[in-house]
């Protein structure tokens, strides 16, 4: 692992010489997170896992006009259970994969850059998420970085976004006449993709839509092979953004080009006959958002536009393949601020293929629907949430509900329950059998 | 004394909106940037506290952009709130919420001002208002000062023009004193909707700063909830820090660098 060594060769010296101020120890965390989490299936024990999360965060200035951020995440899972045996990270490029520590640990550097402007260019150099979308629980526009599924959907996404080796430049457009205007282009030669458990996994994926056709309990042992294009140009990720705001309205216009994070089928000639693995091929994504206030209610809109997506296929013959078509997302969102200081927040998402799909694994439209309700009590010491995800006719769905309780401004606990219901080729009923109840502790020191 | 109050009127024989509109017209500067120290304590003795950064810039038409970033404790640090405060009279004003963890800005209702602002008992349009309460808003009326009041200031009422406002701020009236020569209202009790005492607002410390008035000490005592926020300002700078163009929801999230320059 060269270049752990070398990241962390790297991180010591720029900590140790940072110059900060007098006492300072830069290689002390600034912060430490703590998160411990256990979890009880119910009825039957298929969900019981239990974790423990180390996040330190070092933070300062190397100069008056050079800042830095550096964290990392230490996962130690005592069950073995959300990624059994060694855990697959065959899907992060060289330089962005993660550490595995024995079958139960893995160490993963979440952060790592700096900030420094060039005259009217702020820039951000390294290890970096970058957010773009609208959506809560949903992406359309989010999606330069890639993700991690080993708990499904379930983690937040500022958890289980995967950062990404890159450069973004933002700059405002005042010059050119739109003094609330921001231009932002990001350049990210890493070619890292999702994340996927594997079959073993407590939250392997089972319906066929995400197996390439498989149907639940059949196909190729996992995890399969990836292969990409050579070289980091062929998989880098370019973006660009245009934000600003126009009569009350914030408005964004998105391209990305880059790897589609989520794999494709392909069958590779060995000596032994023929071998199926994952590929990855690219798209181009043309987005834009929107987001405005009327009165108490909050509408915000996002749509995106692939000419090229790849859509997975099965022939009369069994066998996996892609081909390429034009996708449109779209979403509609409404934030209302209702009774009872309650915070409620309705999502529909419609995700499109265009052309003639009949052999796609995945159906020509979904529609998917989010329903979240918050509210807190106590000077929000105590929150209370619930949310619903679901698909298609409700009837494919998971539920969400978390009680939290904040000792001081340091400490946490809560209890959380995810339902999940459906038919297990279902997008959500897939983990039908995987309730659980959690209870959970953080603590930031 | 009063710096650029060049619309200010002797104190005596004036009505209730030549005050209300010196209040208003209270120089404050075309930007400033202050440190700031938040202490809530609950009547059961439990104490919270929270530091953060102020930042605000007026543009030419006197339309102010403020955001205010917490910077401790830790479980906070970077959420940063921003409002964009219209001069255009058919406008309402907007705001955005950044929350680290979700990594963008989120566009909050606007009717929403009349919330309480990250647990403590100012509310949104509190904040953002700093003490000047707009003629889009009230309707004002002369009165005693509230009782307790120094003497020598003068009393002003305050009632939302409309049931719509009244939701939207969460108040039915306001009954304020103001000092008539800094043109500060140093004490402010609000009224819910339905007529009840809600908090009390008293101004504990304000001095000139480069020719200007500035709070540098406020506290807010919420009867209802039951608890008392104090807001003290800090290394005050006028003149220093965001331009009025830095002010746009894509910055927020970069808010933590926020210097006075």
């Amino acid at each position: 692992m060269t270049w752990v060594k070398a990241t962390v060769a790297l991180c010591a010296g720029l900590l140790a010489s940072a110059p900060g101020q007098a006492g300072e120890n830069h290689l002390v965390p600034v912060e430490v997170g703590v998160h411990v989490e256990a979890a009880a299936g119910i009825p039957s024990d298929r969900s019981d896992f239990a974790e423990v999360t180390l996040v330190p965060v070092w933070e300062g200035d190397v100069s008056a006009s050079i800042n830095y951020r550096l964290s990392a995440r230490v996962r130690f899972e005592g069950s073995d259970r959300l990624a059994p045996g060694q855990p697959d990270l065959s899907g992060y490029s060289y330089a962005g994969r993660p550490l595995a520590i024995g079958d139960t640990g893995v160490i993963e550097l979440r952060d790592a850059y700096a900030d420094f402007a060039l005259g009217d260019v702020d820039l951000r150099l390294g290890k970096q998420q970058i957010v773009w979308g609208k959506l809560y629980g949903f992406k359309i526009l989010d999606a330069i970085n890639p993700q991690s599924f080993r708990r499904f959907i379930l983690e937040d996404f500022d958890k289980s976004r995967v950062g990404l080796w890159s450069v973004s430049a933002r700059t405002p457009l005042g010059a050119v006449g739109l003094p609330d205007w921001r231009a932002q282009l990001v350049f990210a030669p890493d070619a890292t993709v999702h994340e996927l458990p594997t079959s073993t996994a407590l939250f392997a994926l089972q319906a066929p839509r995400f197996r390439f056709g498989a149907p639940p309990g059949t196909g190729e042992e996992e995890p399969l092979a990836i292969e990409l294009q050579d070289g980091a140009l062929e998989n880098a990720v370019y973006g660009g953004r245009v934000s600003g705001m126009v009569s009350g309205l914030d408005l964004a216009f998105v391209i990305i080009s880059g790897l589609d994070p989520e794999p494709l089928p392909k069958l590779q000639m060995r000596e032994t006959g023929a071998e199926l693995i994952r590929t990855h091929e690219r798209r181009t994504l043309y987005g834009v958002s929107a987001a405005g206030s009327f009165g108490r209610t909050v509408i915000r809109f996002e749509s995106g536009y692939s000419p090229d997506r790849a859509v997975v296929t099965r022939g009369v013959d069994g066998m996996p393949s892609f081909r390429k078509e034009g996708r449109l997302a779209t979403a509609l969102a409404l934030d209302v601020s209702g009774p009872f200081d309650t915070l409620m927040s309705v999502q529909v998402l419609e995700d499109h293929v265009l052309g003639d799909i009949t052999d796609a694994v995945r159906p020509r439209s979904d529609t998917l629907v989010s329903a979240f309700l918050r509210r807190d009590f106590a000077d929000e010491r105590i929150g209370t949430s619930l949310q619903l995800l679901a698909a298609d006719d409700l009837s494919d769905f998971v539920l969400r509900t978390r009680v939290s309780y904040e000792f001081d401004d340091t400490s946490e606990v809560s209890l959380n329950a995810d339902i999940f219901s459906g038919d297990q080729n279902d997008i959500f009923g897939q983990f039908d059998d995987r309730d659980f109840l959690s209870v959970s502790w953080s603590r930031v020191f | 004394m009063l710096g650029d109050h060049a619309l200010a009127q002797p104190a005596t024989n004036l009505s209730a909106e030549d005050i209300a509109h010196n209040i208003n017209v209270r120089d404050e500067g075309d930007r400033v940037s202050r440190s700031l120290a938040m202490v809530k304590v609950s009547r059961r003795g439990s104490q919270q506290e929270r530091e953060a950064m102020s930042f605000r810039a007026n543009d030419d038409q006197g339309a102010r952009r403020s955001l205010i970033v917490y910077t401790a404790p830790r479980s906070i640090r970077g959420t940063a709130f921003m409002t964009h405060d219209s001069a255009a009279a058919n406008d309402s004003d907007r705001r955005w919420l950044f929350l680290p963890s979700r990594g963008s800005s989120m566009r909050i209702p606007d009717a929403e001002r009349g919330k309480y602002f990250l647990g403590t008992g100012f509310s949104y349009e509190d904040i953002k208002s700093e003490l000047k309460f707009s003629a889009r808003d009230y309707r004002f009326e002369l009165a005693d000062p509230p009782r307790g009041s120094d003497p020598g200031l003068l009393g002003l009422r305050a009632i939302p023009k409309t049931d719509q406002i009244a939701r939207e701020l969460g108040y039915s009236a306001l009954h304020a004193a103001v000092d008539p020569e800094s043109w500060m209202p140093v004490l402010i009790q609000f009224e819910d909707r339905n007529g009840q005492d809600l908090k009390t607002v008293a101004l504990r410390q304000f001095e000139q700063i480069d020719g200007i008035w500035t709070i540098l000490e406020i506290e807010v005592d919420h009867h209802q909830k039951n608890h008392i926020t104090t807001f003290e300002y800090r290394d005050v700078s006028y003149d220093t820090g965001p331009h009025h163009s830095d002010f746009v929801p894509e910055n927020m999230e970069d808010s933590l660098d926020w210097q006075p320059r």
